[in-house]
């Protein structure tokens, strides 16, 4: 089976990623997984300065999924550049660094410092964390400053430039077009959904940050919807990302329109899901007489009515 | 044979209810026996098909050897709460469950000649059997080891037998009348600290619900004890990827005087007076 991925101006191994804030810097991971049979891997978002971190308790299981208000806890950029990109540069395959900044000026700085080290071979642009309260998602919400903040990286960057969407909006389409228009090599879609959970008999929150992040299965299918409707607003290509846990979520993703796939979630439950999750994607190639990954992007086929299937 | 934890389908050896709602089960990896610690924990998934999404983490209670002698695998010891513990209990002989782990650090052991006094509140005990077999395993003798556990009702005391089989001397008290004695755990441990000289100090070891760590911290602060406690936290991953698991620690370095240390990684044992406590 043929796997190779071209993302844009990146070459996979495979169209499986894992998925920032999941995945650490590197050594986490590494009794779980050959990273050689990965297709890239995003590290833990950064911030210019360290970050403790939302107050606990942090996660609250959920139907199919988990809410969480982490709220990027980080050592800052400089330990950052001192220690986990030199750790995640010598990892064989696809690295991409992930930056979250308060104001446009941060996400410069440290676009700039990654790109002039090296040992990232893309950067994320994180503009979609739920769970901060300056930055973050306020400027994935509002599509003239999601351009500004993709115009200015991308003309300090010299890899390539992907932007993290968040699902949050009214319409995904117009965010994912200025990121585009802003010079994006890349988009993601989706980051969390923002969700609450409580005990009603003390009628108090489950997070100490009263709101979270929804991931997981349970918010595949409005992850799909929204690539779906990315994937249809912008010539650049689209990664998944939301809920999937098996081969055939993989091949839904790229069906609707998303040239790889970054999972979250499913590799923290189970550490060792990508490789599980690979071998499922391959078999389902088989059955259905594909000999390549490629071969399933984009086939969606809505004007010829509803599937049948199940 | 891995250096670290690894994750694998392990298989359920045995499944025994031994008191009303308490459960230990048996796991036959021999590997990961090997490798536990006292104070450790192992990720428990029950997701078949069906099942809770996120893992369940559970304390090593015990290690099980198999009828020539060599460890076989491990036990832990639940009491049924909600969906994740009441599956597990209903797992049959031969069912397998996803399990990653040892995971966490472990207790320190205690000083060559050092009393032990293992405090329990609730299911709190789960750590302590593996703590004194260890203990025992490293020359200390039972006689100088001592439980002192508190429970809601005398149904909720369990494992005690376990504990005299080691000659550990265990000292029980409940919430209600039905116990041997009404009292807490901490009213047990203050009452047994008391009985203690200046040159024969205890080292501590506590488990149970976070409010009673939280009054054992002090304590041990203002009595200068040496105490170690094992913490709880709401987990993902348990392999410190996700930062679910932050718990407050004290930090003379930091600004707020505290900082934020992870329950999988570097606890889930922590020294008892490094706790910061709010309140
Ligand atoms: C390091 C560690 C070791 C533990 N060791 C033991 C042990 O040896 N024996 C034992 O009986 N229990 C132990 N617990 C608690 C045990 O993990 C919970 O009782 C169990 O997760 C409850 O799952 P449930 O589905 O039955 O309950 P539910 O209440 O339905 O669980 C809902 C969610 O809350 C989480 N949760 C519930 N209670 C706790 C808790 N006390 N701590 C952390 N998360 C919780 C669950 O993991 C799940 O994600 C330990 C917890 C930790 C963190
Ligand atoms: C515990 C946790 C931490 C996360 N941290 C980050 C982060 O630092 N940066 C980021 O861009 N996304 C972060 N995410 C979002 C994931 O990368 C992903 O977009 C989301 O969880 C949906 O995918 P999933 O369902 O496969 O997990 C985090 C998600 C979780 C569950
Ligand atoms: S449970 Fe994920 S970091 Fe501790």
């Amino acid at each position: 089976m043929d796997l190779h991925t071209a993302l844009g101006p990146l070459q996979l191994r495979n169209p499986l990623i894992m998925a920032s804030g999941t995945f650490g810097y590197g050594w986490e991971f590494r009794d779980f997984l050959d990273y050689s049979r990965l297709g890239g891997v995003i590290a833990k978002t950064v911030t210019i300065r360290p970050r403790k971190g939302n107050p606990p308790p942090r996660t609250c299981e959920t139907a199919c999924g988990v809410l969480n208000s982490i709220g990027l806890p980080n050592g800052g950029i400089d330990e950052f550049l001192r220690v986990g990109l030199p750790y995640l540069s010598r990892l064989d395959t696809c690295r991409i660094a992930s930056i979250a900044g308060e104001t446009v000026d941060e996400f410069v700085e440290m676009a700039r410092r990654i790109s002039n080290q090296g040992g990232a071979d893309a950067i994320e642009v994180n503009i979609s964390c739920p769970n901060v309260k300056k930055g973050g998602m306020a400027f994935g919400a509002d599509a003239p400053a999601t351009e500004q903040v993709t115009r200015a990286v991308r003309a300090v960057c010299a890899v390539p430039v992907i932007v993290k969407l968040t699902p949050n909006v009214t319409s995904i389409g117009e965010i994912a077009a200025a990121a585009q228009a802003g010079g994006a090599d890349i988009i993601s879609a989706v980051n969390t959904f923002l969700g609450m959970a409580v005990s009603w008999p003390d009628a108090r929150p489950m997070l100490g940050n009263i709101v979270g992040g929804l991931s997981g299965p349970a918010i595949k299918p409005l992850a799909l919807r929204n690539v779906w409707e990315v994937a249809r607003s912008v010539d650049i290509p689209v990664m998944g990302v939301g809920g999937i846990v098996t081969g055939a979520d993989v091949l839904e993703f790229m069906t609707v329109g998303a040239r790889a796939v970054q999972i979250g979630t499913a590799s923290l439950v189970e550490p060792t899901a990508m490789e599980r999750i690979l071998s499922e994607m391959v078999a389902e190639l088989d059955e259905h007489g594909f000999s390549s990954a490629e071969q399933a992007l984009g086939r969606f086929k809505p004007s010829q009515g509803p599937s049948c299937c199940r | 044979m891995p250096e670290r934890f690894s994750r694998r389908s392990v298989e359920v050896l045995e499944n025994r209810e031994i008191a009303t709602g308490h459960f230990v089960t048996t796991l036959g990896d021999a590997q990961m026996a090997a490798l536990s610690r006292p104070g450790q924990f192992f990720q428990v998934r029950l997701r078949n098909g069906a099942g809770p999404f996120l893992p369940r983490p559970f304390s090593m209670f015990d290690w099980y050897r198999d009828d020539s002698g060599s460890v076989a695998g491990f036990k832990i010891l639940y009491k049924v709460v909600g969906e994740g513990t009441s599956r597990l209990s209903r797992l049959a002989v031969g069912d397998s469950v996803a399990l990653t782990g040892p995971l966490g650090n472990e207790f320190e052991m205690p000083g060559e000649g050092r009393r032990v006094l293992m405090v329990a509140g609730g299911i709190g005990v789960a750590p302590f059997l593996a703590l004194a077999r260890a203990c025992v395993e490293s020359g200390v003798h039972g006689e100088r080891m001592e439980l002192l556990y508190g429970a809601r009702t005398a149904g909720h005391l369990v494992a005690l037998d376990e504990f005299r089989q080691l000659g550990v001397g265990v000292t029980a008290a409940t919430d209600d009348d039905s116990g041997p004695r009404r009292a807490s755990a901490l009213a047990l441990l203050e009452e047994r600290l008391a009985t203690f000289s200046g040159d024969d100090r205890p080292v501590v070891y506590a488990a149970g619900p976070t409010a009673m760590l939280e009054v054992l911290s002090r304590l041990c602060r203002r009595l200068e004890l040496d105490a170690q406690v094992s913490l709880e936290a709401r987990m993902i991953c348990g392999f410190a990827v996700c930062n679910s698991c932050a718990v407050r620690v004290i930090s003379p370095d930091s600004e707020q005087g505290w900082e934020y240390k992870l329950v999988c990684r570097d606890g889930p044992v922590f020294n008892a007076c490094s706790l910061y406590v709010d309140r």
